[in-house]
């Protein structure tokens, strides 16, 4: 499975420029898709799932042009959108069947015991015949994620899917992903939550701005970052100082002050300690501190 | 595709039938139609006749009902869907799965397709149920699919689809709805029948009835305005598939559909173009026609002796041998003759030699090498054949009225004028299948129309196992082949042909027989028990026609031949013969499915039913059915309301059924060039005064036809009215009167007991032949010396005003020589400008109508006597200028008198009846001292979706359960009025409105004061009616608000308000709406000066 984005532009009317000449290689497994709210995430994911056109530049899936493919690359595609909250008046399995037969499975048998399985995989089994539109909001959610991974598609296309669920599900979700990952299927992940990204992705993306910040293993990002991440510990009085100096991470509450995560090339004037940075960090490093200054 | 298609449509169709609002429509509307089968179709309800006698009318019913709210509900949820996609993300999830556009929206549109059709089995298997158990009746199994198929599919495949395109386009459900019930409704309220049913997407107003005898009326006109909408509909579906707001799956796919959407779209233009060509040509043919006659009005003509016809059915066609022997009316070279354009002429001979023709849409030319002189005996042979072209028949027929639709049924039945077909032919005179000398209707001059005797003989050769019907006695020649034998001259000549079967009586030399297509002979058991005396029933009904109308019936047969149900026939103002009409027989539509008194079994079922029938015998129920089902034939007018605007309007035309028509005008015709009408008007003299519709059309409308045509006479001449275009409805009504006034008049002229008799022996001399005007008046002047036409011109060219004033009639106990009898005396004084003549009738209606015949200004007295006590008299002032024109005066208590010597007789009296005795002052409504408050209170929407039509008659019917908002003028013989009896009437309110009397007093003093009381018909059936009137008197000393109570008991006519004093100055009386009667009756006013 190879995915390649080439010089993609959107434009949309009102003249907003979402993508500026996106270029990025997807191969087989998990691709965290990074980015700021309005980077730009979702105009490239609703043009790899095929609704919509780009301005110009192309997707090619497998070396085929996707816009001249679209049924070829709708039928190897699982999609999840951002918001999925309405429903028709279907019961649970019945909504799964209906996404699986228009996945192409034809087949009553293995359909029934797919969407069965689905369930079980995304804990919904006990509930397949409640009314999705009644079920709760985590509950749609992994339906959501069922319907996209109905009939094995071999890309797996989610946008923003830990919104909204709690921790226990958020993870649950991480591992079903995973374990699709290790097979023959590109699973792209847009999120603006680094904690997805940083548990199961192998590659990523940083989208800023309609434009490609960074692209290549997390563990890359972290890397750049590195003797960038500190720790100060500021008092009472330093604590006002230091947040509007330099760019918080993370404030922790001590017994005589606070301990403020910045990411920053040096500091200078407090009590400070360099840390190891986490993808987080580095993604802060990244977008507010290396791109500021290129752009500077 | 077919695999995505159906699995759209599968969860799409699940979604929908969870829905409720579709649920809902589901069984209130099955409900519905259940409702109406139980009414209508089963034996509990058992109204209507025509669901059983025609069995597919049932599912058509049930389709009909359906079709309304799925056309409708269909808009909702097909933007429904539309608008799901637009606001529902899981529609993303579905856009990126593989499949076409198509599929997507197609299968859609059939899932909603699909579960109305669901619909639709269930209201077939409802009609089904109660087909099944419905008497007397059989089940159509075709109707159950062509109905649907025509009616339902079409429609939801159109408005689906236009309700996708509207909603692609517009992408707002709310607009959407709007802009669709919007179209829905125009095409219910507005566009109607426009445009021959060119915009009727639902079909409500196309006449999809299905004869048992030809099927589909128009059939042509279905197919292609259903398969247009169906195209359309397509069209639209493809056009919505381009414009959904998903990348498409090919650009291969999306011309694929682009190719569907531009062959269906011009699928339907070509279809509706055709339509739109062929009601084009419908509107133009008779406009040309009528252009034609025009020219040709005064063209030569041949008079026709005798037409020998012989028809060879074809298919679809005839082929006709015509033999004419005439003699020209002129010397010319060239004749002009009529024939329906339909019909190619393919030779014409003169004595066997063919001679040159020209043919001219309907008008035949035929040219003779040198000029024939007038009175030259002419053999003419012609071949002709073709097809009838029905847009030729009724040219003088208003489009409109054409279009029509009846009120007969829930849905139109639809009109054919003619058929054409291979198991059935049905050709009237108006079809001219045969030729006919001169043109046809002219917008010219009336002197178009004449009416010819001619000795027909007509041969016939039928598809083999049919049977021709016409006039004559039919013999079979060889086989398939009949003549029929006629030995007196007609006027017209009618032919059907069916598979017809024959059921007859004889009573005396006369034979009654019912001519119907194979198995429709329901009513073979309808008459169990008086199957024995069923012929001296008929021919007692018969025989009291005879006397009522003092004229023999000419034939030797009378038949009803069934037709079938949508032919139809038109009132014409030259004739008062239907093409239903022909010597001796009767077109009757398809087992009598008009009326429901042609059900005799359940006719006698429900007499059983009904109060007061419970002891009566099998076979007195039976009597009462049959005579009723006889009493059609016997009855004039059909009678029916219709509401337009606030105001209930009363629609009245010849029955067609009506067979006096059989005693005069088919076999005789006083022929009169000058004035053509002549023939109609003699007519209603001779069949007497049956033009006052019953009294519930007075009290709905206010004025009978007769009053109104009345009205009209008052500003028109007769010869101004003829020519009318407006008011045409009323021209029957007119011709009645002015014929009812000048033969009253002629007959009190001549002062003569013989003169009916006189006028029948006429009659019975020139039966079968045209009888010239200026004959019959030299013989009435010989035997009369009443000169007719001396005074014809002004009859029909000036405004003639009579109007009278009468006194109270008196009856009393006189003795009359030794014996004791009734003496009923009256004067009359005629106050119009003209002579006049009224009709007195004492109640019960025993004896004949007696004349009084009035000059100008003249006051009669008239005294007649009488055996047994009278009840009442009633004076028809015919054509003059009071209203309303019958006044009926009750006699509470005959008493004895001193008179002896009594004598019946008129005598003349010097002094006028006046309205104000004297001392005396009266002010009625019609006074100008009389006004009202007028307030406008309907409302502006009411305006705009039902515009009143037309102008209106200042005089209202009186509707006293839903009376008026504003004084409304009516009148009724009950009111006060000189010569207009009438009032203004409001309903009951907080006494803000005012009618007032503003009345000048020239003399001061004291006066009583008394007011005119009507009773409305609320006394009559509300025991607990009660409530005052309230009026204001300003008097010398201060002002007054006497009352006047109201109860059952009061007294009508004029009651007292007390007496006053006023000064000379304008008093205003004023009487509020203020009451707890339902309406308040403005009337008149009376001062009488105290000594």
């Amino acid at each position: 499975m190879n995915i390649s984005i080439q010089g993609l532009n959107k434009t949309y009317p009102n003249g907003n420029q979402a993508l500026k000449d996106v270029n990025l290689e997807i191969k087989e497994g998990m691709f965290g898709l990074l980015g700021p709210n309005g980077a730009g995430k979702s105009s490239l994911i609703r043009i790899l799932v095929s609704l919509m056109n780009p301005t110009s530049g192309k997707v090619m899936v497998n070396g085929k042009d996707a816009a001249k493919n679209r049924a070829y690359v709708r039928s190897m595609l699982g999609y999840l959108p951002q918001d999925f909250s309405f429903f028709s008046n279907l019961k649970t399995y019945e909504f799964l069947d209906y996404a699986a037969q228009l996945a192409g499975m034809s087949s009553r048998k293995k359909r029934n015991l797919a969407v069965d399985q689905l369930l079980e995989d995304v804990g919904l089994f006990d509930v397949r015949s409640r009314k999705a539109s009644n079920l709760s909001g985590g509950m749609k959610r992994r339906l959501g994620i069922a319907q996209a991974l109905i009939n094995e598609p071999k890309i797996i296309i989610v946008d923003e899917p830990t919104t909204g669920l709690d921790p226990e599900e958020r993870i649950r979700f991480r591992n079903l992903l995973a374990r699709l990952g290790s097979k023959d299927v590109s699973i792209i992940l847009s999120t603006h939550i680094v904690a997805d990204i940083s548990s199961i992705c192998e590659h990523m993306a940083l989208l800023n701005k309609g434009q490609i910040a960074f692209s290549g293993p997390p563990g890359e990002l972290i890397r750049q970052a590195q003797g960038h991440v500190w720790s100060i510990y500021a008092t009472e009085k330093e604590y006002l100082e230091v947040t509007q100096k330099y760019e918080v991470v993370a404030t922790v509450m001590m017994k005589d002050g606070w301990k403020i995560t910045v990411v920053a090339d040096e500091v200078i004037g407090y009590e400070a300690e360099a840390v190891p940075p986490n993808l987080e960090h580095a993604y802060v490093y990244f977008v507010e501190h290396t791109l500021k200054k290129i752009i500077a | 595709m077919s695999s995505t298609f159906l699995t759209i449509a599968k969860y799409e169709r699940k979604i929908l039938l969870r829905s409720w609002f579709f649920r809902i429509f589901s069984v209130l509307t099955l409900f519905m139609i259940f409702i109406f089968n139980m009414a209508e179709v089963s034996e509990v309800g058992n109204r209507t006749w025509a669901y059983r006698a025609v069995p597919s009318n049932m599912p058509y019913l049930a389709i009909y009902f359906l079709n309304i709210g799925q056309a409708i509900i269909a808009v909702f949820l097909s933007s429904e869907f539309i608008k799901r996609d637009k606001q529902q993300d899981t529609t993303e999830v579905f856009y990126v799965r593989s499949m076409s556009n198509a599929s997507y929206v197609l299968g859609k549109a059939w899932s909603i397709l699909s579960i109305f059709l669901l619909v639709n089995l269930l209201a077939l298997i409802l009609s089904l149920i109660f087909n099944s158990l419905a008497k007397d009746t059989s089940i159509e199994w075709e109707a159950f699919l062509y109905y649907p198929l025509l009616i339902s599919i079409p429609t939801l495949v159109f408005i689906i689809g236009l309700s996708s395109l509207v909603m692609s386009i517009i992408r707002n459900q709310a607009l959407t709805f709007v802009l669709l019930i919007g179209y829905i409704l125009s095409s219910l309220i507005y566009l109607k029948s426009s445009h021959n049913y060119l915009f009727d997407y639902m079909a409500f107003h196309l006449p999809m009835f299905h004869s048992q005898i030809i099927g589909f009326g128009n059939w042509e006109t279905i197919w292609t305005l259903r398969a247009m909408y169906s195209c359309f509909g397509l069209g639209f579906l493809f056009i919505s598939i381009l414009l959904l707001k998903r990348l498409p799956q090919s650009y291969f796919a999306n011309s694929i559909s682009t190719l569907f959407a531009l062959a269906f779209l011009s699928g339907g233009l070509f279809l509706g173009n055709q339509h739109l060509k062929r009601y084009n040509e419908s509107v133009d043919l008779p406009k040309q026609m009528i252009e034609l006659n025009n020219k040709y009005l005064s063209y030569p003509q041949i008079d026709i002796n005798s037409h020998e016809i012989t028809l060879s059915q074809a298919a679809a066609e005839i082929n006709v041998d015509s033999k004419i022997n005439g003699v020209s009316k002129e010397d010319s070279k060239e004749f002009v003759f009529n024939l329906n354009p339909g019909l190619k002429v393919n030779s014409v001979q003169i004595d066997g030699k063919p001679i040159a023709f020209e043919r001219k849409l309907q008008l035949l030319i035929i040219k003779f090498d040198t000029i024939i002189p007038k009175g030259t005996l002419v053999n003419l042979q012609m071949n002709y054949a073709g097809s009838i072209d029905e847009n030729a028949m009724y040219i003088d027929i208003d489009q409109n009225l054409k279009f029509k639709r009846p009120n007969d049924f829930i849905y139109d039945i639809g009109k054919k004028y003619a058929y054409l077909h291979a198991q059935y032919l049905l050709l009237t005179p108006e079809a001219q299948w045969y030729l006919q000398s001169g043109v046809g209707y002219s917008s010219l001059s009336p002197s178009w129309y004449h009416k010819d005797f001619i000795d027909y003989q007509l041969t016939v050769k039928t598809i083999p196992g049919l049977t021709p019907i016409s006039t004559g006695q039919m013999k079979e020649k060889e086989e398939n082949t009949y003549v029929f034998e006629l030995d007196f001259a007609i006027s017209q000549l009618s032919l059907a042909i069916g598979n017809y079967q024959k059921k007859s009586v004889k009573a005396d030399s006369l034979e009654f027989s019912v001519y119907y297509i194979a198995d429709h002979d329901y009513f073979k058991d309808a008459f169990p028990d008086i199957r024995d005396t069923l012929p001296s029933i008929i021919l007692e009904h018969l025989n009291d026609y005879e006397r009522k109308i003092d004229l023999k019936y000419p034939f030797k047969e009378f038949a009803i031949v069934e037709v079938p149900g949508q032919f139809k026939s038109y009132d014409r103002t030259f004739t008062s013969i239907h093409q239903n009409n022909q010597a001796g027989l009767v077109y009757f539509p398809e087992k009598g499915l008009f009326s429901r008194d042609n059900d005799f079994n359940g006719s006698v079922k429900r007499q059983k039913r009904w109060n007061g029938n419970g002891n009566k015998t099998q076979e007195e129920l039976q009597i009462t059915v049959l005579n009723r089902f006889l009493d059609m034939f016997y009855r004039f007018k059909d009678v029916s309301t219709n509401n337009r605007g606030q105001q209930n309007n009363i629609e009245e035309s010849i029955n067609p059924y009506y067979q006096f028509v059989q005693f005069y005008e088919i076999c005789n015709n006083l022929e009169s060039e000058k004035w053509p009408v002549l023939n109609r008007v003699f007519e209603s003299y001779l069949r007497g005064s049956q033009n006052e519709g019953p009294e519930w059309v007075r009290r709905n409308t206010g004025s009978t036809q007769n009053e109104l045509a009345n009205m009209v006479l008052q500003e028109k001449t007769f010869a101004e009215i003829l020519n009318l275009k407006e008011n045409q409805e009323l021209i029957d009504n007119v011709i009645e009167l002015k014929g009812e006034t000048l033969f009253s008049m002629i007959e009190a002229k001549a002062n003569s007991d013989q003169f009916r008799i006189f006028i029948n022996d006429l009659l019975a001399e020139t039966q079968f032949q045209n009888f010239p005007f200026e004959v019959f008046n030299e013989k009435i002047k010989q035997k009369f010396g009443v000169d007719i036409s001396q005074f014809m011109d002004n009859w029909f060219n000036e405004i003639q005003q009579s109007q009278y004033r009468f006194s109270t009639p008196i009856a009393e106990k006189v003795l009359a020589g030794n014996k004791e009898m009734i003496q009923v005396s009256f004067k009359v004084t005629n106050d119009g400008s003209k002579e006049g003549v009224i009709k007195v009738s004492l109640t019960p209606d025993e004896n004949k109508d007696k004349l009084l015949y009035l000059e100008a200004g003249q006051t009669k007295e008239a005294i007649y006597l009488v055996t047994k006590e009278p009840t009442g008299i009633r004076f028809n002032t015919l054509s003059s200028g009071n209203l309303p024109n019958q006044i009926e005066y009750n006699f509470e208590q005959i008493n004895k008198s001193s008179i002896k010597n009594s004598k019946e007789g008129e005598s003349i009296v010097d002094a006028p009846i006046y309205a104000e005795n004297s001392g005396e002052l009266i002010f009625d409504n019609e006074s100008s001292a009389f006004e009202i408050t007028h307030y406008e209170e309907v409302s502006r929407l009411r305006k705009w979706l039902k515009p009143i039509e037309g102008e209106d008659f200042k005089y209202k019917g009186t509707q006293v359960w839903r009376p008026p908002l504003n004084w409304t003028a009516t009148t009724n013989d009950n009111f006060y009025g000189e010569f207009i009896r009438s009032a203004f009437y409001i309903k009951s309110g907080d006494g803000s409105k005012f009618a007032k009397w503003k009345i000048p007093i020239s003399e001061p003093g004291h006066y009583d004061v008394f007011y005119h009381v009507y009773k409305d018909e609320s006394f009559g059936w509300d025991r607990d009616v009660r409530g005052s009137y309230q009026f204001t008197i300003p008097h010398q000393n201060g002002t007054d608000r006497p009352t006047i109570e109201l109860t059952k008991n009061s007294q009508p006519g004029w009651t007292s308000l007390g007496d006053y004093t006023f000064s000379a100055d304008t008093i205003t009386i004023s009487l509020s709406n203020e009451t707890k009667l339902r309406a308040i009756f403005a009337d008149a006013i009376k001062l009488v000066k105290m000594e």
